[in-house]
């Protein structure tokens, strides 16, 4: 069996972590395992891990990072749960896109640059955004643009696909205009994007973060009453039976299923699993 | 109405169980923006569509017609090509037709009939956002003149169909315990007689597997009713806020826990009955939940064409237009209506405003729905109801007088079979197995009933 090495200042980190919760009274190093026996999930592994059995067979955790969370890059391969070859009662995993979240932070103000890509319906979904947030503790949205398109198989881009939104999040009211129409929100707690996430769990990850926003899916669907609670460690049977430890976070809440974040001893989202969609992490760099 | 021809934007989801919308009543799903459409809307409360399974219902919606008419009997047998649907008939008068997500009318390429934006994706998940930022985009940038008919196939909340597998596909159900106190109830009638007849591997679910797949249900339901909202707003907010007509509706349901079921394609209540909402504010009533009326899924088509000022679609012999309804004008309304299954046993239900027969080739099961809907009391042994089973029996008759009963195409075999889907369902061991042919089955069955009179 291959073990993941690890520096000291790792180590020191997950073990202050384990520390944290034998002290709060959790167990922390099974519970995101083994759940209920009788329930049918008994002999399926890790319920964080259910929907990328088939890919964690291929994955190998992206490798530590010099350390600059003022400015990085990171991208995630976005994972796509289905049938094996069209049979029910078995499980495939394969790469139907990327989304490569750039950040970086000037004096109140911290800045997202998002290009994501899929292949869905047989063409290319592109999202381009870039996303302004406040300097809080969950880099709540302020303002954004997001411009989406289709790309045909021949590379065209498809006019008729063509969209493009811009928004504002102040004082809880969202308004979110596209040339011809406006709609807008009204939100109870801090609004955060999907692609936010990771940077809430890299600047502020801890066993006692519990903490609750509303999202705005694609900066453009309101899923209100998230909350974001840590959920112990899980083990991670990677490709060649290479075995890595991650935190475990978990947001459940309206018109999302359960999504587990699985984080490394620098605090980087590694894995985000949510049922048929899941990302897990292809690289680092720290440049804008 | 103006003389200018309405747009229509029918927006349908997949697996959408009746129940599962807060407006309705339910504690345990969060859906404000069709709660929204239904306030602003006109919903049939008793609403059941043709056939409780994708592809025979969607082909109902979009012809008109009953499914052992068209002949889509079950999802791989395709429909009978010399029927029209609403994408060809609309164009004929006038209108742009457009399609984007979820389609599945087996043997209908959709690009035939509709401008295709988007083919989705056959989970909820993964293709729902796409398809709907498409049909945005579309109001944004068409630049044509003509009235358009968009249809928008959602397909949430069907994903529940991958944790419903053998061994759960991605749910994640040991993960129920951590959120215990949010999991929905067991339904009232939730039933363990049903385990002796259900797939027995999916029956080996615990007590709090079972909650955990109405919760994730439930999130699934919400998934979509965002994506709706989405789309909703676009029409609203927009250009065309004035002058289109929005309906909703879902194929069919999902078992739900109910009887201890789940999935689709009987005839219990949580499979056949489906929402149906129609939404223009200012021209058909608004905050109407309407008891009264008893509507199947043919009557889109009826509606639409009524709508568009188009002619109805050819022979259709079951589908009524709602407009009369909808707008507040007397109107003599049908006394029964019948949905139809060819999955398991070849069964049909006939519901009047009260009472509801489930009748298979030997034998009725018969249900008083106003007073128990969750049918958990089979009143077909008792005398004191004989004469409501022959009345529903008497309805069945002349139901099967008014179709035009499909007999399939001369070769059925060859039509029937779809790569890629071997295994997933008996039709395709009918396909397989030539004894096994649907068809011939219902046209006998159908024969002998009608020669009962």
């Amino acid at each position: 069996m291959q073990t993941v090495s690890m520096n000291r200042r790792q180590f020191l980190k997950s073990s202050i972590i384990a520390a944290t919760l034998a002290a709060n009274g959790r167990l922390p190093l099974l519970a995101a395992e083994t759940g209920s026996g009788l329930s049918i999930d008994a002999s399926t592994g890790p319920y964080a891990l259910k929907p990328i059995r088939d890919y964690l067979s291929r994955f190998s955790p992206a490798e530590p990072h010099q350390d600059k969370w003022q400015q990085y890059t990171l991208t995630y391969d976005i994972i796509h749960w289905s049938w094996a070859k069209g049979k029910r009662g078995t499980y495939a995993n394969s790469v139907i896109g990327q989304v490569v979240i750039k950040r970086k932070s000037k004096n109140d103000r911290v800045m997202y640059n998002i290009s994501q890509q899929t292949q869905i319906g047989g063409v290319n979904n592109v999202i381009d955004a870039q996303i302004i947030s406040n300097a809080d503790d969950l880099s709540s949205l302020r303002s954004w643009r997001l411009r989406s398109y289709e790309r045909g198989l021949n590379s065209e881009k498809d006019r008729l696909s063509e969209l493009t939104e811009q928004g504002t999040c102040q004082g809880g009211n969202i308004h979110i205009e596209s040339g011809n129409y406006l709609y807008e929100y009204e939100a109870r707690n801090h609004v955060v994007s999907q692609w936010t996430i990771p940077d809430i769990l890299i600047q502020k990850a801890s066993p006692k973060l519990d903490t609750k926003f509303d999202l705005l899916q694609d900066l453009s669907l309101f899923k209100p009453n998230q909350h974001l609670v840590y959920d112990g460690q899980t083990v991670v049977k990677c490709k060649g039976g290479q075995r890595v430890t991650l935190q475990t976070f978990a947001q459940i809440g309206q018109a999302i299923l359960p999504i587990h974040y699985l984080i490394d001893a620098q605090g980087r989202p590694q894995l985000i699993t949510s049922s048929i969609l899941s990302l897990a992490l292809s690289g680092q760099t720290n440049a804008m | 109405m103006s003389s200018q021809k309405p747009n229509i934007v029918f927006v349908h989801v997949d697996q959408l169980h009746h129940k599962a919308i807060s407006a309705y009543g339910c504690k345990y799903v969060q859906t404000p923006n069709i709660d929204r459409i239904i306030r602003q809307g006109y919903s049939f409360m008793e609403s059941y569509c043709a056939m409780p399974q994708c592809c025979p219902a969607r082909a109902s919606w979009f012809t008109g017609r009953m499914s052992k008419e068209h002949g889509v009997v079950v999802n791989s047998y395709p429909i009978d090509p010399k029927i029209p649907d609403l994408g060809q008939w609309l164009k004929k008068v006038g209108y742009e037709t457009v399609h984007t997500g979820k389609w599945h009318v087996s043997g209908r390429n959709v690009a035939d009939s509709f401008k295709v934006l988007h083919r989705g994706s056959g989970h909820g998940e993964l293709g729902d956002s796409s398809v709907a930022r498409s049909a945005v985009a579309y109001l944004k940038n068409r630049t044509g003149k003509e009235p358009f008919f968009l249809s928008v196939g959602f397909l949430n909340p069907h994903d529940c169909c991958f944790p419903a597998s053998i061994d759960g596909g991605p749910g994640k159900f040991a993960f129920a315990p951590k959120i215990k106190e949010k999991l929905p109830p067991l339904p009232e009638n939730f039933d363990n007689d049903y385990r002796k007849t259900g797939m027995s591997k999916i029956r080996n679910w615990s007590l709090e597997d079972w909650r955990y797949y109405i919760y994730g249900y439930y999130r699934m339901v919400e998934m979509v009713d965002a994506e709706v909202g989405r789309v909703y707003d676009a029409i609203r907010n927009g250009p065309y806020a004035d002058n289109t007509l929005f309906i909703l509706t879902s194929d069919h349901g999902d078992g739900l826990g109910f009887h201890a079921k789940v999935s689709k394609g009987y005839l219990e209540e949580e499979a056949s009955r489906v929402p149906a909402i129609v939404c223009w504010p200012g021209k058909i009533k608004q905050n109407v939940q309407d008891t009264q009326h008893l509507v199947s899924g043919v009557d889109f088509a009826a509606t639409i064409c009524d709508y568009a000022g188009a002619p109805p679609l050819p022979k259709t012999t079951i589908a009524r237009s709602w407009r009369p309804l909808l707008e507040g004008k007397e109107n003599k309304w049908r006394d029964y209506i019948v949905c139809e299954t060819s999955i398991g046993q070849l069964s049909v239900c006939v519901r009047d405003l009260r009472f509801k027969s489930i009748i298979y080739k030997d034998s009725t099961r018969l249900f008083d729905i106003r007073n128990d809907p969750l049918e958990m009391k089979d009143l077909a042994g008792d005398p004191k109801y004989a004469a409501v089973i022959r009345r529903h029996r008497e309805n069945f008759r002349e139901y099967l007088s008014r179709i035009e009963i499909y007999p399939g195409p001369p070769d059925f075999a060859k039509h029937i079979t779809r790569p890629g889907i071997q295994g997933r369902n008996r039709a395709n061991i009918r396909a397989r197995n030539p004894q096994n042919n649907l068809y011939e089955e219902y046209v006998n069955w159908y024969a002998k009933v009608k020669a009962e009179s």
